[in-house]
């Protein structure tokens, strides 16, 4: 076959038909039991019950907010520390094989497990407290930014840092002049991704005692308060949107 | 035998890559306030022998003796992007400056030196740019201004001149030579503009494949 068709073949057809047989595959997680069930009706039911939103808890809800913001900050904090010498110790371009296969594995298994589960260990260790939920986040995040930084450093062009190296400049030097302005950008863009995440979720690592807006969510919930419920969900809708602007206003400052 | 009185000196050193002879028993010793051109076609190998030169990469026999320091202009430049001008020049200087005084910011003698400089090479109204907003003239010079910052003797520079036009390349290329020379130091530079060679070279190793050794010295 003509080299030109068989690289076709290799890059386009048979992906298609392996992402299209997946696809396929799937269809029947469209399963929604046989029980007769209105969907429509319970659409309009719970929005019923959600609006209009209960503003009249505010006080107690930006109590939880602010535990929900400043546990977000502080675990990203920590797992940004941490994350540094993690993401350069299996980093392809820097480690041995040894150290660079280790902490892969490591950062792996703490990327496994979900943020949920990590504040119910969290909880069991120091008890239904804010602390527990920064243990969750610095271990879930850890395991993102572990690997963000990782191949954010392994897309770079050592080079440069080669070069300072050879004029004499020490390693840090090098690192700090040769590659960091290059990664900087990325790397801001990351923690910030970061925080956002955690502070999503650290509204609801609070159902299962680990603090912050969750704990509120999980409290409305049970007392069938969802006009209540709606204002939290609202307040959590805006902080995404906040985050999203403070991103977009960073990346034209980039440009 | 290695000579004292060299800046750089290397004994019968070869370099293939795998079967492809590039070059072999090449000696040469480079004294304090000489010029050397390394020239020939392109593709031949004279980034290759600079690379060995500066021990980027490895020989495959012989012996080299080059000194602790040395500066190095590489083809390629040795550009971080998101720096400004003004820090890439006053980067020369980090291995004179320990890592705690560079951390937050250049001294400030460190910066006003990289402004004299930079004043001279007339790039001066361009250095609070990043590099990867300057055009390949200006970078050529940023990077040159960034060779003189150090204290090193040694100067090895590959193509220095490529994207600058002529008055200015000779301009640049006298200023390197004289400051490299003030301080007893030597150059070694690809070069492939004959009527520049003319002006600067003290000595000329040219690499061919006519050679049997990929090389002869002029």
């Amino acid at each position: 076959m003509n080299p030109y068709y068989k690289n076709k073949l290799q890059e386009k057809i048979l992906p298609f038909i392996f992402i299209f047989v997946v696809v396929i595959a799937s269809v029947p997680a469209f399963n929604a039991g046989t029980r007769d069930i209105n969907y429509f009706e319970n659409v309009l039911r719970l929005l019923k019950e959600f609006f209009p939103p209960d503003f009249s808890v505010w006080r107690e809800v930006f109590s939880g907010l602010v535990e929900t913001i400043q546990m977000s900050v502080i675990a990203t904090l920590i797992a940004t520390v941490v994350a540094l010498p993690l993401a350069l110790a299996s980093s392809k371009k820097v480690s041995p094989w040894f150290m660079q296969t280790g902490v892969v594995v490591f950062l792996s298994i703490i990327r496994a497990i979900p943020s949920l589960v990590w504040a119910l260990i969290g909880v069991s260790i120091v008890g239904p407290y804010p602390l527990a939920g920064i243990i969750a986040l610095v271990f879930y995040s850890l395991g993102y930014l572990g690997k963000f930084f990782a191949d954010a450093i392994d897309a770079q062009d050592f080079d440069v840092v080669l070069f300072y190296r050879r004029q004499g400049a020490g390693p840090w030097q090098a690192f700090q002049y040769g590659m960091w302005p290059s990664i900087k950008i990325l790397f801001k863009k990351h923690v910030l991704w970061m925080l956002e995440y955690n502070i999503r979720s650290a509204s609801i690592i609070g159902y299962v005692g680990a603090g912050g807006l969750g704990t509120y969510l999980h409290i409305y919930q049970e007392y069938g308060r969802w006009d209540r419920f709606s204002f939290v969900i609202m307040l959590i809708f805006f902080i995404a949107i906040g985050f999203e602007v403070i991103n977009r206003y960073h990346d034209r400052r980039q440009l | 035998m290695l000579n004292k009185e060299c800046l750089f000196n290397c004994e019968s050193i070869s370099f293939s890559y795998g079967k492809r002879k590039i070059f072999s028993q090449l000696s040469f010793c480079i004294k304090p306030k000489e010029f050397w051109v390394i020239s020939g076609e392109s593709g031949i190998g004279k980034t290759t022998l600079l690379k060995v030169i500066t021990g980027e990469i490895k020989n495959t026999s012989g012996q080299i003796k080059r000194p602790q320091y040395f500066t190095e202009i590489p083809q390629g430049l040795g550009l971080c992007s998101g720096l400004s001008a003004y820090e890439t020049i006053a980067a020369g200087s980090l291995q004179e400056i320990p890592w705690w005084q560079s951390l937050f910011c250049f001294p400030l003698k460190t910066m006003n030196k990289a402004l004299e400089i930079s004043q001279t090479l007339k790039i001066d109204h361009v250095i609070h740019n990043n590099v990867e907003q300057l055009s390949g003239g200006e970078r050529q010079r940023v990077v040159m201004a960034r060779s003189l910052m150090g204290k090193s003797q040694l100067f090895i520079v590959d193509e220095p001149i490529s994207m600058l036009d002529e008055s200015r390349a000779i301009e640049s290329l006298l200023l390197l030579r004289d400051e490299v020379f003030r301080r007893d130091g030597a150059l070694v530079c690809v070069l492939h503009q004959s009527h520049v060679i003319s002006q600067f070279a003290t000595h000329q190793l040219i690499m061919t494949s006519e050679s049997e050794n990929g090389w002869v010295l002029k």
